[in-house]
């Protein structure tokens, strides 16, 4: 069984994604707006690059889809809704982790802006 | 205003219909049902619908691309095709909306024809050029050893070679042709004699671009099959010389019409 560490590393649209769908599941147009919530409006994600990445998510086990539903919030369209799975949660912890330990070096380094004059 | 959305949306639903069967079948109703959305989002919020029209349709064809390149390990000729005139469009798109945005005050047409040489150009490198590329650089650790033994005429080294070989020396003939008076080199008039027929110009025109073409493109078959099969750019090196030759002489006209026109794209009044 592979271990924390040795999760290779995401790139940068499934983090997002798997970053969005860790409180809750969500469809396509719903994902995009918590990508771009949860980035404060820097990452925006198109249609392209959010379904390919969905394909390879859910070949690899890190999403899953759920029935079509209806969101109460848009119209009465159907919608799949894309859910993490155990595999998703694990590797954004890696994934998190990995962030962690580079924000720490960076810390020691000294290389944040406020920390330059010191 | 509904009669421009459905225009858009029927566009967008023929974009994603150029997404490969499988992908499509699973994800271009979810895909049409984001746009609609995301369209919904930006009239209800007054934001530009050009830029966000704009910027869907690339990324979606970038998409598209990508899933082509992606998926299956040989890429089958209309594949090919479809990739390097989607490409290749992709390339010149910048150009085109900078020729229409610095140009919009001269009231002038157009030039398609110049954007097609360009887009020509473009294209046949690509085509020539992008299985090679994907198969030394991207899947490098997906081979497959069976291909060796399925060989055509076009993927044996040896008739390959031959075929090029004949289709580039067809062009140095009607080059040496050309050069004795025989055809003209300024191809001007509609029609011209050679060897006592009428021959309409556009055809000359076209097969001076042809034959290099598909010589590139037989030549660049074996060459596709070793890389499958996990050998070397190297094994047909007289193929390699081939492509290489054929894709610097497109390439190089490339460049040049770029650096030529370059004068027009940033809207210099009289440019030509």
């Amino acid at each position: 069984m592979a271990t924390k560490n040795q999760i290779q590393p995401l790139t940068p649209a499934v983090f997002h994604i798997l970053l969005a769908l860790s409180k809750e599941e969500k469809h396509g147009y719903g994902i995009m707006k918590q990508v771009e919530k949860d980035s404060q409006g820097k990452v925006s994600m198109g249609a392209g690059t959010l379904y390919g990445s969905l394909k390879r998510m859910l070949d690899s086990g890190l999403v899953k889809e759920s029935d079509k539903k209806v969101d109460p919030t848009m119209d009465d369209e159907r919608r799949i809704y894309y859910q993490i799975t155990g595999a998703g949660r694990k590797a954004l912890e890696a994934e998190l982790e990995r962030y962690k330990r580079i924000v720490t070096v960076a810390q020691e380094r000294k290389l944040f802006p406020n920390t330059y004059a010191v | 205003m509904n009669q421009k959305k459905s225009v858009v949306r029927i566009f967008y639903s023929k974009l994603l219909s150029l997404y490969p069967r499988t992908f499509r079948e699973r994800f271009s109703e979810s895909m049409q049902q984001t746009f609609n959305d995301l369209y919904k989002e930006k009239q209800n919020t007054n934001q530009p619908l050009f830029n966000f029209i704009l910027w869907t349709f690339i990324e979606t064809s970038i998409g598209i691309l990508r899933e082509h390149l992606l998926q299956g390990d040989i890429m089958p000729t209309t594949k090919r095709f479809i990739s390097s005139a989607l490409i290749s469009f992709l390339l010149i798109l910048p150009f085109a909306v900078m020729e229409i945005v610095n140009r919009r005050n001269y009231n002038e047409d157009f030039p398609f024809a110049l954007f097609s040489f360009l887009w020509f150009n473009l294209f046949t490198v690509i085509l020539i050029l992008l299985p090679i590329m994907l198969n030394k650089w991207i899947k490098q650790d997906n081979t497959n050893s069976n291909l060796e033994q399925k060989q055509t005429l076009l993927t044996n080294p040896k008739s390959s070679l031959i075929i090029s070989a004949v289709l580039i020396l067809f062009i140095a003939i009607l080059s040496l042709l050309s050069s004795i008076g025989l055809i003209p080199s300024e191809i001007n008039s509609e029609s011209i004699l050679v060897f006592g027929i009428q021959v309409p110009s556009i055809f000359i025109a076209f097969a001076f671009y042809l034959f290099p073409i598909i010589s590139g493109y037989i030549a660049s078959m074996p060459i596709i099959r070793t890389l499958q099969s996990g050998g070397s750019l190297f094994t047909h090196p007289i193929h390699l010389i081939i492509i290489v030759i054929i894709s610097f002489l497109f390439t190089a006209g490339t460049i040049s019409f770029i650096i030529d026109q370059w004068p027009c794209f940033i809207g210099v009044p009289v440019c030509d």
